[in-house]
């Protein structure tokens, strides 16, 4: 929901309830002032009454419908009146309709009269009807005058901030281009402007030196590790080597390998999470996939392995043609490595997937997604580093793909959503 | 053969001069810029070894340099940083081959042995060693004039133990020449045993002596026997 769009509603909430309890406070007001005012007139016809009988008109010519005289006599009685409501039949409407009363004690001259007089009442059902209609209106002018105030205000206020979502979109941390702030007066975007401006640029310059680091490290880790093959190469030639020598120097090479292999693969994590493979264009996957196979026949023949595929010609995806290399190699290393005496591969490509599949053992994990983890490798793959799907992961997240595993029935299953 | 190493790591420096002396050629080693551009200009050489990232400038300007005065001379660029940008860039500057460290000084050796035969024996593709001759170019292997029916990882195996002969290989550096990262340590070991078996039986059968001696079961070495 929009924030504008909650303000709108806290905001006709809020009136809604300021309008409740301001319809009950008219109600009441009006009816209070109503039952004064009706009040008022009848005293006021009671005097009239009193004065007229004081100049000797008969009580019996002042007497309607509405107004009954009593004469009480000359005993001495307490004056003053007093009112009640009553339920009598309208003369015209015909139904029962609640009048108000005024029953009063007059002493005109030495006589003293008894004065019932009524009159029509306005009913609180009106009043409330009256005050309701006229609330609900108002409310919906409200309604719409907001409504229209506000989407006019929230695409002219809020333009500095949709623009700034726009550049933020666009923005990229490997591109040698700070983010744009559009200009604003407003003093909240000014700070969030103020605070990206500076945060980008922070990230811009961790990620600047970020780089220079993985590329150094890998630079000056490799170059040692050719130093020390050489020597490693330079000893195997020595004349004066014992038994056994020589496969001491073997695992000290292969630990150089090791260790070289591992800084390379992970400069290659760095460089995918610095989004650095940016030659993006689009690759004919399914050409791909078919060449890698064929670079990696020897291999799976090697290894006595059986392969089945079925690929789909002319699947396109976009992405950095090395990617893509790096992707294909590592699923399907992964598919000859983790796999059994004569075991088999199945790779499936179609338009909305690309699935590999292989026999092997049963993961030692228990959880699937620790397999996606660097350094998080089964304990019987002991010659791998452990970054091939973590390599593969980042790929995918960078491509808002998606990748499942599955173990069943001794098939390893990766699929890969394109 | 005469070489150039421009290379300013020293230790770096003193293994390729070392081996490359060994291989019995004449090896000049500099570790600056300004001094490998003042040899390739006073000096000829067959072949130079550049490193691209150097302390007091970048080797492929030197390589640019270089292609407009001598285009005969044999470049190997190395570099530690294994980007394509890099290989492609050293590539296009007319660098003759790319070798990202840390390599093996014998697959270095092989790749300066191939940008020799082609820049500097231009028509004679044929290695000859003792009975065997080897066609680089139509990848053709002979022992006794007879061919022998060999698979691309074998004529692969033959050429680089020719190009690295009297010298001890071991099997993890076989097999990164023959399969690069693609292979497994444990498993490659394997692979290399049954390559070199099916390689020296197949020389044996076509009537070649067996020129490959194993080394305390790991290592190897291609002479021509006593």
């Amino acid at each position: 929901m929009r924030l504008i769009t909650k303000v709108l509603l806290i905001y006709l909430v809020v009136t809604l309830v300021v309008f409740l309890i301001g319809g009950g406070v008219t109600f009441s007001v009006i009816q209070r002032t109503v039952n004064e005012e009706q009040q008022r007139h009848l005293r006021e016809q009671l005097e009239e009454l009193t004065t007229s009988l004081a100049s000797g008109v008969p009580a019996s010519n002042l007497e309607t419908e509405r107004v009954q005289i009593t004469l009480l006599g000359t005993d001495s009685v307490m004056e003053g009146y007093s009112f009640s409501d009553t339920v009598l039949m309208h003369p015209w409407l015909k139904r029962p309709e609640t009048f108000t009363l005024i029953n009063a004690t007059r002493r005109v001259d030495s006589l003293y009269y008894a004065f019932s007089m009524y009159d029509l009442m306005i009913e609180s059902d009106d009043i409330s009807d009256g005050v309701r209609e006229s609330l609900v209106k108002t409310y919906l002018i409200l309604f719409g005058g907001v409504l229209i105030i506000t989407l006019l205000l929230s695409t002219w206020l809020f333009r500095p901030f949709n623009r700034l979502l726009e550049n933020i979109r666009g923005f990229k941390l490997g591109a040698n281009t700070p983010l744009s702030l559009p200009p604003t007066q407003t003093k909240e975007f000014r700070r969030l402007n103020d605070f990206l401006g500076r945060m980008t640029e922070k990230s811009r310059q961790d990620y600047q030196s970020l780089k220079e680091f993985s590329d150094n490290a890998s630079h000056e880790m490799q170059t040692p590790l050719a130093v020390a093959r050489g020597k490693l190469e330079l000893l195997v030639n020595s004349p004066n080597l014992k038994d056994g020598d020589l496969q001491l120097i073997q695992s000290a090479q292969q630990s150089v390998n090791t260790l070289s292999k591992l800084g390379s693969s992970l400069a290659l994590l760095t460089k995918i999470g610095n989004e650095e493979f940016s030659d993006i264009q689009p690759v004919d996957l399914s050409a791909h996939l078919q060449d890698k196979l064929f670079d990696l026949e020897e291999l799976i023949e090697l290894k006595e392995l059986q392969l089945s595929h079925n690929i789909t010609e002319g699947k396109q995806v976009t992405l950095d043609p090395v990617l893509v290399e790096v992707l294909l190699t590592n699923l399907l290393q992964n598919a000859i490595r983790h796999n059994v005496q004569s075991g088999q591969i199945e790779v499936t490509l179609t338009e909305d997937a690309l699935t590999v599949r292989n026999t092997g053992e049963a993961p030692s994990v228990d959880d699937p997604q620790q397999l996606f983890r660097r350094f998080k490798k089964d304990a019987q793959s002991g010659a791998s580093l452990g970054l091939g799907l973590a390599i593969v992961k980042q790929i995918v997240e960078r491509q808002h793909w998606a990748i499942d595993y599955t173990y069943v029935a001794g098939w390893h299953t990766l699929r890969l959503s394109l | 053969m005469k070489v150039l190493v421009v290379e300013d790591n020293p230790g770096l420096l003193t293994n390729v001069t070392t081996f490359l002396a060994q291989e019995g050629v004449v090896c000049e080693g500099v570790s600056t810029f300004e001094e490998g551009m003042e040899k390739v200009y006073a000096y000829e050489y067959d072949l130079l070894l550049l490193d691209i990232m150097l302390p007091d400038g970048n080797g492929l300007d030197l390589l640019r340099e270089v292609r407009q005065k001598q285009s005969k001379l044999g470049v190997l660029v190395i570099s530690a940083k294994d980007s394509v940008e890099d290989k492609i860039n050293g590539l296009d500057l007319g660098a003759d081959d790319y070798l990202a460290k840390p390599f093996h000084l014998s697959e270095l050796n092989a790749r300066l042995k191939a940008i020799y035969r082609r820049k500097h024996l231009a028509g004679n593709h044929v290695l000859a060693f003792d009975l065997i001759t080897v066609d680089t170019d139509t990848r053709e292997a002979k022992v006794n004039e007879q061919l022998l029916d060999l698979t691309k990882k074998e004529y692969d195996l033959l050429l680089y133990l020719l190009a690295n002969q009297g010298r001890v290989l071991t099997k993890q550096t076989i097999a990164e020449h023959l399969w690069g990262d693609y292979m497994d340590t444990q498993d490659s070991f394997d692979f290399v045993y049954q390559h070199i078996k099916n390689l020296r039986k197949k020389i044996t059968q076509a009537g070649g002596p067996d020129y490959i001696t194993t080394l305390y079961g790991t290592g190897y070495k291609f002479t021509k026997p006593s």
